[in-house]
């Protein structure tokens, strides 16, 4: 037992009370009532002869009454050991770490580990004596300091316990720590580190010496109570990308990586694939130990436009947050183009629209048609209908009714897509005086780059903005093939007017070469400011050729696919690309929040929105004379895989990033309670006393009923 | 005998009168439906002689003796011979001890002596009283006048509990005093430490007197129910003593029924006629038992 101390010695001087007793028995017989009796001689006799038995039992009553007094004072006065290392002050300073992310949401037993974790906190707390000091840092999301210091106030910090938020977020787990031991202070003397968490490797990555002198003394409560230190069974979905099928345009290929964190092979596990909600596939994947499976998807989806999917792991129940992952499919239409060949040629080489025309018809297999119609100029007259078109494409145009242009500048309003590209036809006054209103920026001359004479060579593609949709999907291939192409002439444009342009190719002197108009028109306008054909530019022998053309018409039409919006992670922030004419795009959780950023007067291509924080589809919509629903930006956030894996943390590395074994340094990093399991070592001997108060009293009633 | 010199003051002449009243009572609910007398048995047995005085029945007188002594001599028969009654009453002071909402054990002596007094005068019998306590105290000759019912019921009515019991020395005195044969009705709680007591009673029946014991106690004497630890005070002396009765009670109870065992026994191989009488019991009915028993022999 070692040397006894008390935690309120002042109360030792209630021993006074074990008189009582005594005191109380001979009041009792002075104040006993007087009865005379006859039969005196018989009672005398009797009482001869039982009292020595009978004086033994009222001495033991006594006896009795009085240790009952005793063991009362003394429990209150709450003895305890004295600790050797308390040298004259009997309190400990505990900061618990507690680990909230979302990886604590993994069930054992029909439990999650967070309510483990609570349990062995409170457990924790439960053992801690009064007079001991403790603080708690929540490490969830955020890494939050529930105390400021170590408090003395125990009940508050198992109040505090039972508030704690239900686990989300990955968890800091370095950061938390290093938040602990400042509030122990510099002295590591009677202090102790508590971390119960799953131990999940990944987050102790971040761990910092101490400088605490001593070292604390660090133990580790595992939530999940694991006999054996071994990673749990775990399944998640890695990654999911989607790619044309190749047969038909609305035929995807969906490729799941399903990982497995645990240490046992996966047989059978069923995958679905769900489609608004529906199962629309079933299958059944393998996955070995430690390793990861493809599973290889196809579906047609049923006509076009922007569908939600999920793809689920099914009969991995302990942590479903890494079972599903969400992702967007866009299946883009077809489009209709008009094309008005401002030079038609009978020489098919030589025709203003040959290369465009083939560019066009060059549509991959499982991509959506590009329907083109070509009409000469000569052929637009005052009542040629737009009508059925999403595209018109002006091909060295230089004259159009004026009914014409009108009903171009309604079709654009109406939300259709315009090209325009120049040529030796154009004249840019008058250029400027039919299209000015629908042109990105007006004409102002056309520039020879190439002179034989003066020596200076065609112009090269500079800057591209590969963030735009145009461009967005060309690898880099079709980057070489575009920077390889040599401009001989172009036409320079006022860029000093008010109009809101975006270059998405400029030339390597900083000039446009082609840019789009963003207003907040419905309809997109794009300006090449050289030919479409080889007559000012050789970018039409470029490979990259076929593939711009389509996109940019695709991109006019709005037919674009938005897949390049890959799946985000929770805690991700993304860029979302904003739509032209959108002052500002916003993003709504599925929880209702709502992020809203501002297109700073349509400079801005893309947005910063996040960090998303919650699993699910994001709505998107765009402000452009309202708020409008753009589903084609909607966006699938799903669970980080950080808290997917549970590969245990090995002590010693713990000790090691805390500063142990550096020179004659020793941090101690146990795992288990360690010497919380002795609750009496903790609580003193009250207990103790206690119960030989209930014995006590239990020999005091029975010598009682013999009299 | 006191009988001189006291005054009838309102107070005892109300006790006397109350007793006389209870002995009546008594009587009257004893020999209901019935003519019982103290007499044992019935006899035609020539009893004695005694000398011829005038009024005798001359058809009585004994000639043989005549011839013989020259006196007038009248025989005598057992059926025609009155009994002398001979009350003796413990007037110790262990005799006032009574239970809860019970009379003390002497005013219950007092009625149940009045009541054979009053018996053995109405049949014709001389009685008298012998009250004792360490020694005898009063005593009060055996008379058969309807008078001396009157001096009986007073000398019990003034009769009040005090000394220590001392049984041996009043039947030892009241021994060598009486000559003559007589029914000895002793009423007493027998709370006599002498171990010659027994003793006593042997030598007192071999003088040929019939001897009835009726042992008075109250329940609580027997039962001894107190719960409280108390202290217990000798009535007789100063002693005193603090015990807890729920540790005796056992002990206690087991030592008094061994007493009275021992005592029954004892006597009645003496030839008395022992009787243990708890003063809750209807003293009518104590009665009647007695006679009843006594006749049937």
């Amino acid at each position: 037992m070692g040397e006894l101390t008390f935690l309120y010695p002042w109360l030792l001087g209630g021993a006074a009370l074990a008189s009582l007793p005594v005191i109380i028995h001979l009041i009792g017989r002075r104040r006993a009532p007087v009865v005379k009796f006859a039969a005196f001689d018989f009672l005398m006799a009797v009482n001869k002869r039982l009292a020595r038995r009978e004086r033994l039992r009222q001495l033991l009553l006594l006896v009795l009454r009085t240790l009952a007094v005793l063991a009362l004072v003394f429990a209150v006065a709450r003895p305890m050991p004295k600790r050797a290392a308390d040298a004259g002050t009997a309190s400990k300073r505990v900061a618990i770490v507690f680990d909230a992310s979302a990886s604590m949401r993994y069930e054992r037993g029909g439990r999650s580990l967070f309510e483990n974790a609570k349990r062995q906190v409170r457990d924790v707390i439960s053992h801690l004596a009064p007079g001991d000091a403790a603080t708690l840092v929540v490490a969830g999301r955020d890494v939050t300091p529930v105390f400021q210091a170590p408090t003395l106030d125990l009940a508050a910090v198992r109040g505090a316990v039972d508030k704690i938020a239900p686990p989300e977020g990955v968890a800091n787990m370095g950061a938390a720590i290093d938040m602990a031991l400042s509030q122990l202070g510099s002295d590591g003397g009677n202090a102790t580190l508590v971390i119960v968490s799953d131990l999940a490797e990944n987050g102790f990555a971040n761990l910092r010496p101490t400088a605490m002198e001593p070292p604390p003394e660090v133990r580790l409560i595992d939530a999940a109570e694991r006999p054996q230190p071994v990673a749990l069974p775990n399944l998640a979905i890695e990654t999911v990308s989607v790619e044309g099928a190749g047969e038909q345009a609305s035929e995807r290929r969906i490729r799941v990586a399903v990982r497995n964190y645990g240490p046992e092979a996966v047989r059978e596990l069923p995958l679905e694939l769900r489609v608004g909600g529906d199962v629309t596939q079933r299958v059944l994947v393998e996955v070995p130990a430690f390793g990861v499976s493809e599973k290889t998807l196809t579906y047609a989806f049923a006509g076009t436009g922007v569908f939600r999917c999920e793809v689920k792991l099914s009969g991995d129940g302990a942590y479903a947050s890494d079972d599903t992952m969400a992702f967007v499919v866009e299946i883009a239409p077809g489009v209709h183009v008009l094309a008005i060949d401002g030079d038609p040629r009978t020489t098919p080489y030589d025709d203003e629209l040959f290369f465009f025309e083939h560019a066009v018809q060059a549509v991959p297999k499982g991509d959506p048609t590009i329907d083109l119609r070509i009409v000469g100029v000569d052929e637009v007259s005052a009542d040629f209908s737009l009508e059925g078109y999403d595209v018109v494409v002006l091909a060295n145009v230089a004259e159009l009714p004026a009914e014409v242009v009108s009903r171009l500048v309604s079709f654009v309003g109406a939300g259709g897509g315009l090209l325009f590209t120049l040529g030796s036809e154009i004249r840019f006054e008058r250029y400027n005086a039919l299209f000015g209103g629908l042109l990105p920026h007006p004409l102002r001359d056309l520039h020879k780059a190439a002179d034989e004479v003066a020596g200076t060579p065609p112009l090269a593609l500079g800057d591209m903005d590969w963030d735009h949709p145009v461009l967005a999907g060309l690898g880099q291939a079709a980057q070489e093939g575009l920077r390889a192409s040599r401009t001989r002439s172009y036409f320079n444009v006022d860029v000093g007017s008010r109009n809101k342009t975006l270059a998405v190719l400029r030339f390597d002197n900083g000039a446009p070469a082609l840019m789009e108009r963003r207003d907040a028109s419905k309809g997109r306008v794009m300006l090449l400011a050289t030919s479409i054909d080889v007559d000012m530019s050789d970018l039409a022998l470029r490979s990259t050729y076929p593939a711009l053309v389509q996109r940019c018409v695709r991109y006019l039409a709005k037919a674009i696919d938005a897949s390049s919006l890959a799946p985000a992670r929770v805690g991700a922030t993304i860029e979302l690309p904003v739509p032209t004419g959108a002052d500002a795009v916003a993003l709504v959780s599925p929880g209702g929040t709502r992020i809203e950023r501002s297109s700073d007067d349509g400079t801005r291509r893309r947005l910063e929105m996040g960090p998303l924080t919650e699993p699910g589809f994001y709505s998107a919509q765009v402000l452009g004379k309202d708020w409008q629903a753009a589903p084609r930006l909607d966006v699938a956030v799903n669970a980080t895989l950080d808290e997917s894996d549970w590969k245990p943390v090995q002590p010693s590395r713990i000790a090691e990033a805390l500063g142990g074994g550096s020179g004659d340094r020793v941090v101690s990093v146990t795992i288990g309670a360690g010497q919380y399991d002795d609750p009496f070592a903790q609580r003193g001997y009250a207990s103790y006393l206690l119960l030989t108060l209930c014995l006590v009293f239990i020999g005091e009633s029975f010598l009682g009923s013999r009299g | 005998m006191s009988d001189a010199g006291f005054e009838l003051s309102p107070q005892l002449l109300s006790d006397i009168e109350t007793l006389q009243l209870a002995a009546r009572t008594i009587v009257s609910g004893a020999l209901a439906g019935s003519h019982r007398s103290l007499r044992r048995g019935s006899s035609i047995e020539f009893s004695e002689h005694k000398l011829y005085t005038p009024g005798d029945d001359i058809r009585h007188i004994d000639w043989r003796a005549f011839a013989k002594t020259d006196r007038y001599h009248i025989k005598q028969f057992e059926d025609e011979t009155n009994i002398t009654l001979e009350l003796l009453v413990d007037g110790s002071a262990s005799m006032a001890f009574a239970g809860p909402e019970r009379e003390p054990k002497l005013e219950y002596a007092k009625k149940l002596g009045a009541a054979l007094c009053y018996l053995a005068l109405r049949q014709g019998d001389a009685s008298g009283v012998v009250t004792f306590a360490t020694t005898v105290r009063d005593e009060l000759p055996a008379r058969a006048t309807s008078v001396h019912l009157v001096e009986v019921m007073r000398l019990l009515a003034q009769l009040e509990p005090a000394g220590e019991t001392s049984l041996v020395g009043a039947l030892d005195q009241f021994g060598q005093r009486s000559r003559r044969r007589s029914l000895l009705v002793i009423i007493s709680d027998l709370f006599d430490p002498n171990p010659g007591l027994f003793d006593a009673f042997r030598r007192l029946a071999a003088r040929r007197h019939d001897i009835a014991l009726l042992h008075l106690l109250d329940p609580v004497e027997i039962d001894f129910p107190y719960e409280n630890p108390s202290t217990f005070v000798s009535m007789e002396d100063d002693r005193r003593l603090f015990v807890h009765p729920r540790t005796l009670r056992n002990a206690y109870v087991r030592e008094m029924r061994e007493f009275l065992t021992r005592t029954s026994r004892a006597l009645r191989e003496a030839g008395i006629d022992y009787r243990e009488v708890r003063t809750d019991a209807d003293p009518a009915q104590v009665l009647g038992s007695f006679l009843r028993e006594r006749e049937a022999g």
